[in-house]
């Protein structure tokens, strides 16, 4: 590496910030690349671990604003997002272990886009929208659907840095995460799923959100079914058939690749008991 | 090139000259010659590397150095500085929780952490909180039965079971 | 009852909860693992690969790292300096790539960033050539041939009469009374086809060493994370060029081996010790967890086709099958392995008729070689998967079938061996199907599968056996060192190793029993070559059974010494005296268990005055079993001097709609024959069941033209302390005259039926016939489509 700068406010890293920065939010991915093989001798590092304010979640009414450098076992910690956003809770618990959660935060999930992340479906399901900044100091927000473009590449800038994610509290809705790993800790995710519902009095669906990550390059919300729900009751044919509708959608986006093989029946199976599981 | 750390390892000032780009794991063995601290896959994936870091565990192997300028760094050497052992490292010689040894220094302060965050942690908790250890030799069962004797304060001989 | 709760044994060490000896440093964290050690001068040495195999290698061009300040020494395989073949079929380098961990050049370097940016700057040119990856394309009529020393089919069995891929010195027949007749008289026959993949020891240390010039007397000296110190140091002496007297072997604390600290070990201390050669400086070599999963051996796959007959009333009387490995590129293992799967390759039953036919395949892969079974886990899941399909075409109960086939006293195994030791095999079924609630958990469970959609259980029962020891596989002669010193405390050494298994505690606690002294006056010297002789290797778990054997003989003839001593001191007979607890007794012949007070003396007061008189206070011993009568061209005759027995019966829960597998009960029984140290059994026990559980349902080095490509323990699954099941242990006790002090193999049995019993359990679950392992997520989604 060519330079290393540990900033201690934001202010002081924008100045850092040049082109062939390469930033350090948990360091748990960056050192796992530089081990196999990733060069960074041209590189300028620039950690955001020491920055206090780039730390911490932040609840304005429905809003809710997790800084970038937040650990997972923080968010797991955060009684606000364990009020309103018990999925996110539930996703963060599951990334890899102890010590991973110790580190790894979520400004760094987020930015390294890697199709498995396990807070990107919770975070995508309340609609998560990331705050970035730049040199300049002006900063500008994007829907992650928007900001994640394929594995490992996102809209940043070479300018820019994430300063947090917001996301909506989702209170008053029943939430669930669920996670297909090879083991039940230290796993990626063979697939990971969120969905959130809220319903009228009459229980009709007021409000309902799928999101399936690990399943395609990017974690999906599949808002055509989403808006498809809202007013309807949910029989079970009618979660037959968004079960059978979703997992082809996916296959028609994925192909037929070898993991569809194992993956597009399990999507069917999982959105149908996952949507039963919310009716009861 | 070569930079200077400054931070507190198991209590002392350390200043230790290191690469800008080594991990904290080869400056505890290498550099300071602290040998309790294993490596085993160098990716987070097995917790033999375990150190804790300002409060909380963390995989040393994946752990930029020259990051933990000015942090609280304790190692399994910690533990027994002043000749005694922790009721930790007692129970895990009592329940033969042991065997070749590779992981333990991981175990052992993983199994520290864990109750210190949760004292009475039941058993599915304390799985969750040894759960980036990886043991290869023991199937875990007198592991998890270590740290459980210890929240039962089956050790407290002065009142103090965590550190 | 043999349960080794109500057994009051009659030692005053042995069956004793002692403490492990080596756990202080292990707590602390100041035990010395091989990759612990540093030396002034030291260099780090590291390896050069390619990515694709086999290949021919043309060109390797060293400029770009030469040039590299930092960089010592670049030894490549067309290097005079190179030594290329090693005496145990492996290479410490070569130009002709056969699998993934060949290495084509090797490099000294002041430190391990200098070392990993030279290892990628060397540039290496090289022709690929044809390969074969599985045992069905080696054995095509047309498919390259890997190995010079490879034969042919020829009327579907092994001959040197033709080239081919096949490793002759590994096929093992076994042809017992007449398979063709005997399936004349069963009611029912069924064929079926079982595989298993390649998997890592994943020992959480990785190999390791450091050699170095010993300035005191010139031996090249190794320091390494050995499993088998002594074929390590043969290595050694043989890469360096020194005699094997002036080749030194320390044995550091293993960080775990289950059989794969061996070849791996042997070839990359060769290789440090060329560098060694050539730069004069100590080198120090650490293997990645990559370059581990790349280099060391693996549990052998095997394909295995199995014919079985049976009587309507479940009677087995003609059992066939053949029994392929793939051996990988190179390997020193499999034609001893194969002997052990051929001689359990009709499980633990009593057939009339048996042939069975077991050999090994070279390909392109990594070697197979030994892992904790050594082959039993394979073969126990397929013949124990087909003993269950056996039941179910019968329309049998699976506990049933096997009462009615199970050796017992006075059975003939599949080799025709008599058994005529006590085989206490029925009584262990009954004690764990008891414990286990099996028969009302098994209907409960058909019950439940019938209404549930999503999740499905199931319960399997599977007993096996396993002889002890080497057998008559090789000769398991061992030797042992007890020197007493003049303050009572007591060396012992042996040329077994400690792997993590509590070797040095069990040794302890049988020198301890004979010599009457408790456990903290025992010292165990690990293993140095220039210390102690040759005692062969620490495998086939008989380390306990076989290897303690001089240990105890050693033990025993110290205690008789200081007996004569004190015997003489009280004016008195050898057979008076006796000892417990660091004293010395003359027995009260009217009450022989109270020893009387002021006839005693304390152990290490004996052991001064024999000191200072110029007395002998050591003693070495030597054991060397029996030869076994065994016939290798029909596999018939005395396989193995005992065997231990074992039942083992898993729960499943299996979320079909995801297709994961929940172990979430395993009830082992094993029998122990005398237990040493019931903690260090358990942990064994523990171990061997989490062990069996990755096998089961997550483990598989995943392949694709001999290339690994789960390298990591990222992608290499093993199991997490969420991922254990409920377990409970039953230790029985039997009667032998054979291992030491009656004791019986462990680490290995303790292992073997899990993968089995959970398959079974899957099987039963899913109520299909499970052909493979592991059971992944895809494979059980397969299944149920
Ligand atoms: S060495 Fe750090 S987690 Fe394995
Ligand atoms: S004791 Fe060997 S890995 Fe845990």
């Amino acid at each position: 590496m060519l330079n290393y700068f540990r900033p201690k406010t934001i202010n002081e890293c924008l100045d850092y910030i040049c082109d062939d920065r390469v930033y350090i939010a948990g360091g748990t991915d960056l050192l796992v690349e530089m081990k196999n093989g990733h060069d960074l001798s041209k590189n300028t590092v620039i950690d955001l671990t020491h920055i206090p304010e780039l730390s911490g979640v932040k609840r304005e009414n429905d809003e809710i604003e997790i800084m970038a450098c937040t650990t997972h076992d923080n968010v797991v910690l955060n009684k606000d997002i364990n009020q309103c956003l018990r999925a996110l809770s539930s996703a963060c618990r599951s990334v890899g272990s102890p010590q991973i959660r110790n580190m790894g935060t979520i400004g760094g999930s987020v930015g390294t886009a890697s199709p498995a992340s396990d807070p990107m479906p919770a975070l995508m399901l309340a609609d998560g929208r990331v705050v970035l900044i730049n040199k300049k100091g002006e900063t500008r927000e994007e829907g992650l659907e928007d900001f994640i473009v394929k594995p490992g590449v996102t809209t940043l800038k070479n300018d820019e840095m994430i300063l947090s994610i917001k996301v909506k509290s989702l209170k008053e809705y029943k939430q669930s995460f669920f996670k297909i790993g090879r083991r039940k800790a230290l796993a990626i995710a063979r697939l990971n799923f969120a969905m959130a519902i809220l319903k009228n009095d009459d229980e009709t669906i007021k409000d309902i959100k799928i999101v399936i990550g690990a399943a395609l390059p990017v974690t999906k919300r599949f808002y055509d079914i989403e808006k498809m729900l809202v007013g309807k009751k949910l029989t079970e044919d009618l979660i037959e058939q968004v079960s059978k509708e979703i997992s082809e959608q996916v296959l028609a986006i994925a192909g037929p690749r070898k993991s569809s093989e194992y993956k597009i029946p399990v999507i069917k199976n999982v959105v149908n008991s996952m949507l039963k599981e919310m009716e009861v | 090139m070569k930079i200077q750390l400054n931070t507190t390892i198991n209590d002392l000032l350390v200043s230790v000259e290191i690469e800008q780009d080594a991990r904290l794991l080869d400056v505890l063995r290498d550099n300071l010659g602290l040998l309790g601290t294993k490596e085993g896959c160098g990716v987070g994936e097995c917790g033999a590397c375990t150190v804790i870091i300002n409060g909380k565990t963390a995989n040393s192997c994946i752990t930029l150095a020259a990051s933990m300028e000015d942090c609280d760094i304790k190692t399994i050497e910690y533990l027994s500085k002043d000749g005694e052992l922790h009721p930790m490292q007692e129970s895990f010689i009592d329940n033969s929780a042991l065997q070749c040894g590779f992981c333990t220094p991981g175990f052992v302060l993983s199994g520290i952490s864990l109750l210190e965050r949760n004292p009475k942690a039941t058993t599915e908790e304390i799985k969750e909180g040894l759960s980036g250890n990886i043991c290869r030799c023991t199937g875990y069962e007198q592991i998890i039965k270590a740290v459980e004797d210890v929240r039962d304060k089956k050790y407290n001989k002065d009142g103090a079971s965590n550190e | 009852m043999s349960l080794f709760e109500h057994n009051n044994n009659k030692y005053k060490v042995i069956g004793k909860d002692i403490k492990r000896i080596d756990a202080l440093e292990k707590v602390k964290g100041t035990a010395l693992y091989a990759a612990d050690l540093y030396m002034d001068g030291m260099l780090y040495g590291g390896n050069v690969r390619i990515k694709e195999y086999p290949a021919k290698v043309t060109k390797i061009d060293t400029s770009l790292a030469k040039a590299i300040p930092g960089v010592v020494e670049i030894i490549t395989c067309f290097d005079s300096r190179a030594k290329k073949h090693s005496w145990a079929d492996y290479c410490y380098m070569t130009d002709e790539v056969k699998f993934c961990g060949d290495v084509v050049a090797i490099i000294a370097a002041e430190s391990k960033k200098v070392l990993d940016q030279a290892i990628k700057s060397i540039k290496v040119e090289y022709e690929l050539q044809k390969g074969v990856y599985t045992v069905e394309d080696a054995l095509k009529e047309d498919a390259p041939i890997i190995r010079e020393k490879g034969v042919g089919l020829v009327d579907g069995l092994p001959s040197r009469e033709k080239k081919g891929n096949i490793f002759i010195d590994s096929y093992y027949p076994v042809r017992k009374g007449d398979v063709v007749e005997g399936f004349k008289n069963c009611d029912v026959i069924i064929e079926r086809e079982y595989n298993v993949p390649f998997i890592d020891q994943a020992y959480i240390e990785t190999e390791a060493c450091l050699v170095y010039c010993d300035p005191k007397d010139g031996s090249i000296t190794g320091e390494s994370s050995a499993q088998n110190p002594f074929f390590t140091r043969r290595y050694l002496a043989e890469a360096s060029g020194n005699t094997m007297s002036e080749s030194r072997l320390i044995q550091r604390t293993l960080g775990g081996s289950f059989g794969g600290k061996e070849e791996g070990v042997g070839v990359q201390i060769g290789r440090a010790a060329i560098l060694h050669k050539a730069t004069g400086r100590p080198i120090k070599m650490v293997n990645s967890r990559e370059e581990s999963l790349m280099d060391s051996s693996k549990r052998h796959p095997f394909n295995f086709k199995y014919k079985i007959g049976a009587t309507k009333e479940g009677k087995v009387l003609a059992l066939e099958a053949t029994l392929i490995d793939n051996c990988g590129a190179y390997n020193n293992q499999t034609q001893f392995m194969n002997w052990r799967s051929s001689v359990h390759s009709a499980g633990v039953y009593e057939i009339p008729n048996v042939k069975t036919d077991t050999f090994g395949v070279f390909t392109n892969n990594v070697h197979g070689g030994a892992m904790r079974g050594y082959s039993s886990p394979q073969v126990i899941f397929a013949q124990e998967q087909l003993m269950n399909e056996l039941a179910k075409e019968l329309g049998m109960d699976n506990v049933e079938l096997r009462r009615k086939n199970i050796i017992r006293q006075n059975s003939r195994t599949a080799t025709n061996q008599l058994i005529t030791e006590e085989v206490i095999l029925e009584e262990m079924m009954d004690e764990l199907l008891n414990r286990s609630n099996y028969y009302n958990k098994k209907n409960e469970y058909e019950e439940f599968n019938k209404n549930s959609k999503s999740f499905k259980k199931g319960i399997s029962l599977v007993t096996c056996f396993r002889g002890a020891g080497l057998g008559a596989e090789g000769i398991d002669a061992n030797g042992a060192f007890v020197q007493a010193t003049e303050d009572g405390s007591v060396i012992i050494s042996t040329g077994l190793a400690e792997n993590g298994q509590g070797l040095q505690t069990a040794f302890a606690q049988i020198a301890a029993e004979p010599l009457g002294i408790t456990i903290d006056k025992i010292h165990f010297h690990s293993v140095d070559t220039h210390a102690i002789a040759d005692s062969g290797m620490t495998v086939a778990s008989r380390g306990t059974t076989m290897g303690a054997q001089s240990m105890k003989k050693a033990a025993e003839r110290l205690a008789l010494i200081i007996k004569e001593h004190v015997a003489k001191k009280f004016c008195t007979t050898v057979d008076k005296i006796d000892c417990k607890d660091n004293y010395y007794y003359v027995v009260d012949e009217n009450f022989p268990s109270n020893y009387s007070n002021e006839k005693k003396v304390a152990f290490k007061d004996i052991c001064n005055e024999r000191m200072w008189g110029g007395e002998q206070l050591a003693v070495y011993e030597w054991f060397k079993p029996e030869l076994n009568d065994y016939n290798h061209h029909t596999g018939q005759g005395k396989a193995f001097p005992t065997y231990t027995y074992n039942v083992c019966i898993a729960e499943v829960e299996v979320d079909i709609n995801i297709g994961s597998v929940n172990v979430t009960k395993v009830t082992s029984g094993l029998d122990c024959g005398t237990v040493i140290n019931p903690n260090t059994v358990r942990g064994q026990m523990f171990g061997g069941i989490v062990m069996g559980l990755g096998y089961a349902i997550t483990e598989e080095i995943e392949l694709n033209k001999g290339r690994i490509l789960n390298d990591n323990f990222d992608s290499y699954i093993l199991p997490t302390s969420m991922d254990i099941p409920e377990m409970d242990l039953v230790l029985f006790e039997s009667i032998t005259k054979e291992g030491t002090f009656g004791a019986k193999s462990v680490g290995e049995p303790s292992t073997e039926a899990v993968g089995a019993a959970i398959a079974g359990a899957v099987s039963h679950a899913l109520n299909k016939n499970v052909d493979h392992l592991p059971c992944s997520l895809e494979s059980i989604l397969k299944y149920m489509d």
